[in-house]
């Protein structure tokens, strides 16, 4: 009768840890497609940014003809975009682009009929919509692997983790936190 | 005798560990199986009418005006639409960022439709944004979003036609969306058909807008001052977000057979940053 019930007890422990293994090795599946779900969404909004441009620099063109230098420099940081691979790449890559477009913004500033164009204001509703998607993709998509992150260092899903070799996921940092963060505001 | 009771004691012990580290697991896997909160949202506003006047910049015709147009379209056509006036951005908050936390919190739009939209104006800011459900993007791009502001709102803003342009910028994004829906006021706008019995309806409603606003002033206040909002007038405060469910009189039971606009339930609409900002 004893021997019977240590067997039971044995039983119960390993189904215990096998509910917790299932358990965690779903929560964890779940998170990893919320992160590539939310991933998607930032790539979407890189795309649409970078088939953006080529309008919005055409519609430039027409009115600033000579202003090759600002041109040149966002044609290389969109192709180099295109070609970036993983959170890293990407989010170097479109920074750079960033600051192209904002030189290209001082440009326009010289050009008043430019302004007054009524396909350059919707393109450029356009562009700064884009970017706040942009802003708003990646804020899910760090808050995602935030979660992540956690879950998988956490005990005891972390010995989960470590059976199934998951690593902790990066962030997607863009350039403007990079600058916004030193300011310091009272 | 003594052995078999040794015995039965640390089978009892056994036992009651094997239950304990049960439990103890079992609390264990459920209490990090559950999202630890990455972050508290910031207070939000709360829609009891699609229109939500927390400035007090519309009058009493105009506010009712605005709303039952974005209720009568909602209850056409499912689009839930939204407008939120405010005397100022909360501290520290930017337009984009807390519009559509706003848009959220409001839940916006059917669930899966995603066809919610916000219409944000801060006066002290002098800032105007329309925040987009994802459903609506295809409709009305950021591109029109921005004409919207532009060349409706911002030109009525600076005449101080802050009703008038609200409406026109809204009957103009319906139409994007639903080129079929004509709102019943728009043929006949209420002010032209003003009669004496309008005017003392109106005064009726001025008068209980008062008393509720004045019972329930003190909460509001405190309501107000937890989110860091100061207070432009002086005076006696209305608080039009305590409007009671408004409908006007005249359109209402001549045209759509008794209609009410009967406030608002957000239905879980999606946001994504869709949409455009300006100012006047």
């Amino acid at each position: 009768m004893k021997k019977n019930q240590t067997l039971w007890i044995v039983l119960g422990i390993i189904l215990i840890l096998v509910i917790g293994f299932v358990y965690f090795h779903n929560s964890f599946i779940t998170s990893e497609e919320d992160i590539d779900g939310k991933w998607a969404e930032i790539e979407n909004n890189l795309q649409r940014r970078a088939d953006l441009i080529p309008n919005l620099v055409a519609t430039v063109k027409g009115y600033a003809k000579h202003e090759e230098e600002v041109f040149s420099e966002i044609a290389a940081a969109r192709s180099r975009l295109m070609g970036a691979q993983g959170a890293h790449d990407l989010s170097a890559a479109s920074s750079e682009l960033d600051s192209a477009l904002g030189r290209l913004l001082v440009v326009v500033e010289a050009y008043p009929e430019l302004k007054a164009d009524q396909r350059f204001a919707e393109l450029q509703d356009e562009l700064a919509g884009t970017e706040n998607r942009l802003s708003v993709a990646r804020l899910r998509y760090n808050q995602a692997v935030q979660i992540y992150n956690t879950r998988i260092r956490r005990l005891p899903g972390s010995i989960v983790a470590g059976m199934r070799g998951l690593e902790k996921r990066e962030y997607f940092q863009s350039a403007e936190e990079a600058r916004e963060l030193p300011k310091v505001e009272f | 005798m003594g052995i078999l009771r040794k015995r039965q004691s640390i089978q009892s012990g056994a036992r009651w560990w094997a239950q304990f580290g049960l439990v103890f697991l079992v609390c264990l896997i459920f209490s990090s199986g559950g999202n630890s909160s990455v972050k508290a949202a910031a207070d939000p506003l709360h829609f009891k009418q699609h229109l939500l006047d927390q400035a007090g910049l519309l009058s009493v015709e105009a506010a009712g005006e605005v709303d039952y147009l974005l209720a009568e379209f909602e209850q056409a056509t499912g689009n839930q639409f939204l407008v939120a006036i405010l005397p100022a951005l909360p501290p520290g908050e930017a337009l984009e960022t807390y519009t559509l936390q706003v848009a959220e919190n409001a839940r916006a739009g059917q669930a899966g439709k995603d066809n919610g939209l916000l219409l944000l104006v801060s006066l002290a800011e002098q800032a105007i944004r329309i925040e987009v459900g994802t459903g609506l993007e295809g409709q009305i791009n950021d591109g029109r979003a921005g004409r919207v502001i532009r060349e409706i709102l911002a030109p009525a803003f600076r005449n101080n036609n802050y009703g008038a342009g609200i409406t026109q910028a809204l009957v103009q994004l319906m139409s994007w969306v639903e080129p079929s829906f004509t709102p019943t006021g728009q043929d006949s706008p209420p002010l032209n058909e003003d009669s004496g019995t309008g005017a003392l309806f109106y005064l009726l409603v001025f008068v209980v807008l008062f008393l509720l606003s004045a019972a329930s002033s003190r909460r509001n206040k405190r309501h107000l001052s937890k989110r860091g909002y100061t207070q432009p007038t002086s005076g006696p405060i209305i608080m039009p977000s305590n409007r009671p469910p408004f409908s006007k009189p005249k359109s209402s039971s001549s045209r759509s057979g008794g209609f009410r606009s009967g406030g608002f339930r957000g239905g879980g609409g999606g946001f994504r940053g869709g949409g455009a900002s300006g100012g006047w």
